[in-house]
């Protein structure tokens, strides 16, 4: 397999984007990433795919080719991927197989996604669809903060984590969001501002849960030849792991984990050939809290239960010893669907490049953990400068 | 008889399920070939890829897993919020687990992982039946 590596990064303003239609807002992360690096123009670019969850979201079937010809790319190769909340990294796997394969060697993951119009209620039901609508969603109405909630009461039983704990990491991750002028909510919260906060989905606060956001990103990647030419600061793909899990949630082995995210986790540090003590920084999949700090455990940054101790040592701040989320994670940057993969290996890649906003001193590997569902997809990748 | 308080998936070749639950009775099915046993029942077993599967009976009864109650459902559910659902893994084979609506009959300060409960049939109006997690 050829090498490849990401040269162009490009990011929209993620929030309540009224000002801006779906099509518009993948431009803005388009030429972005097109300007980030010498590629010059979208002329260059042989392929893309595009990663957008939701039809009902996009109010358009088939939505792609919207933005296909919006940024002038009408002619070339293009799929649509999906893999609900991690459709943005099977994108960024689907270009990465073209281009290690030798099919193209300059192709462009766009990941986008506009949320907010559905209104909480529809946009709560669209989301929970995504879950196993015959047995689990239409006979139970189990939403998507739902089945993180049953893991979370399972992580307690087992483990005493605490609610203050899962504050801790919404704490943690708006304090990194503050200094993102992409994020959704820049703004610094208190735990006892999580406590007060309405309860969505017992033990699950308000402020445990992700945003509903509007956003696209993008990346250029190329082959190494293309690579040289392209940036003098490539960011290496060395490590893709994927992984599938059961379609109910009351199938699964366990409750107290993701199973999936340790498989897809073991596929990559295989293949980049490290362990988890050579990640420098990381962005994991925070839509709720607790699914930050069942991430912790199954990548292996601790032992399966001291999740709660590595936030309340504080070890996962920008400046700890295991930073997570230096860009706010899903919590306060936003989760919109298609765009969080994309978004995350932007994060990482400034980060390696040494030009993040919350930048981990020296960082030089970097790992980035992407859920669909509630596991029913999970990605892991290892970045490299 | 149909499965759930919203039904979305009705046309299945385990639709049976529904009408057993009406008898009281809360099946899972067995492949013929490995002995898998499954819950929610499915008509072919993912492991031998085969159709030879067998309904059987499950006890209902077992230990609480986790739960949550729901203040924010989707649209379906609006009005039923707030709404307490659990899992329980069955006494006879932990790793058959049944998901199921905690009866208005339990507090849900007292709710605790790990408490027995048992999983029986609940009939609903317009000829839709569900399951109920109560006290033993
Ligand atoms: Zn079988």
């Amino acid at each position: 397999m050829k090498k490849v590596a990401i040269v162009g990064l490009g990011h929209s303003k993620f929030g309540v984007r009224k000002d801006i239609s779906l099509r518009e807002m993948a431009y803005e992360s388009v030429k972005g990433a097109i300007e980030d690096c010498n590629v010059g123009s979208v002329d260059e670019i042989e392929a893309s795919v595009t990663g957008i969850t939701s039809d009902e979201f996009a109010q358009q079937v088939v939505p792609a080719p919207i933005i296909t010809d919006y940024i002038g790319m009408v002619g070339k190769p293009n799929v649509r991927v999906e893999a609900a909340c991690a459709t943005g990294s099977a994108a960024i796997m689907t270009a990465y197989s073209w281009i290690a394969s030798g099919l193209y060697d300059i192709v462009l993951a766009v990941g986008a996604e506009k949320m907010h119009e559905a209104g909480t209620s529809h946009a709560t039901e669209i989301m929970a669809m995504a879950g196993d609508s015959q047995w689990e969603y239409g006979p139970f109405g189990v939403t998507f903060p739902g089945f993180y909630a049953m893991l979370a009461i399972a992580h307690m039983a087992k483990f005493g984590t605490t609610s203050e704990q899962l504050a801790k990491i919404a704490v943690k991750n708006h304090k990194h969001g503050v200094s993102n002028p992409n994020a959704h909510m820049r703004k610094e919260i208190t735990v006892e501002k999580v406590l007060d906060s309405f309860m969505v989905a017992y033990p699950l606060h308000l402020y445990d849960c992700c945003l509903i956001t509007d956003g696209a990103a993008a990346i250029i990647m190329v082959s190494e030849e293309k690579a040289k030419e392209l940036t003098d600061t490539p960011i290496w793909i060395e490590g893709i792991g994927c992984s599938t899990d059961t379609a109910t949630v009351m199938e699964r082995s366990t409750f107290t984990g993701i199973n999936s995210t340790r498989k897809a986790a073991q596929m990559a540090y295989k293949m980049a050939g490290i362990t988890i003590k050579d990640v420098d920084v990381a962005t994991v999949h925070d839509c709720f809290t607790i699914a930050e700090l069942l991430a912790y455990e199954d990548l292996d940054f601790c032992k399966k239960g001291d999740g709660g101790k590595l936030i309340d040592e504080g070890e996962t701040y920008y400046d700890g010893s295991t930073p997570i989320n230096t860009d706010g994670g899903l919590k306060s940057k936003g989760h919109p669907l298609g765009a969080t993969g994309i978004s995350m290996a932007v994060e990482i890649s400034k980060q390696l490049r040494g030009e993040a906003y919350n930048q981990v001193e020296g960082a030089e590997i970097g790992l980035a953990h992407n859920v669909g569902g509630s596991g029913q997809y999970i990605f892991v990748n290892i970045y490299r400068r | 008889m149909l499965f759930g308080k919203n039904p979305i998936i009705t046309q299945t070749k385990v639709s049976e399920f529904a009408e057993r639950l009406k008898e009281n009775k809360i099946m899972g099915t067995k492949c013929k070939k490995c002995g898998q046993i499954y819950y929610p029942p499915r008509w072919a077993c993912a492991k031998c890829l085969t159709e030879e599967n067998e309904w059987v009976e499950l006890s209902g009864e077992g230990k609480l897993a986790t739960f949550t109650t729901l203040n924010v459902g989707g649209t379906k559910f609006e009005k039923d919020i707030p709404y307490t659902v659990g899992i329980i893994e069955l006494k006879e084979d932990q790793n058959i687990k049944i998901m199921g609506w905690i009866s208005n009959n339990i507090d849900r300060e007292n709710l605790e992982v790990g408490m027995d409960l048992k999983a029986v049939p609940k009939t609903l109006e317009d000829d839709k039946i569900t399951i109920e997690l109560i006290k033993v």
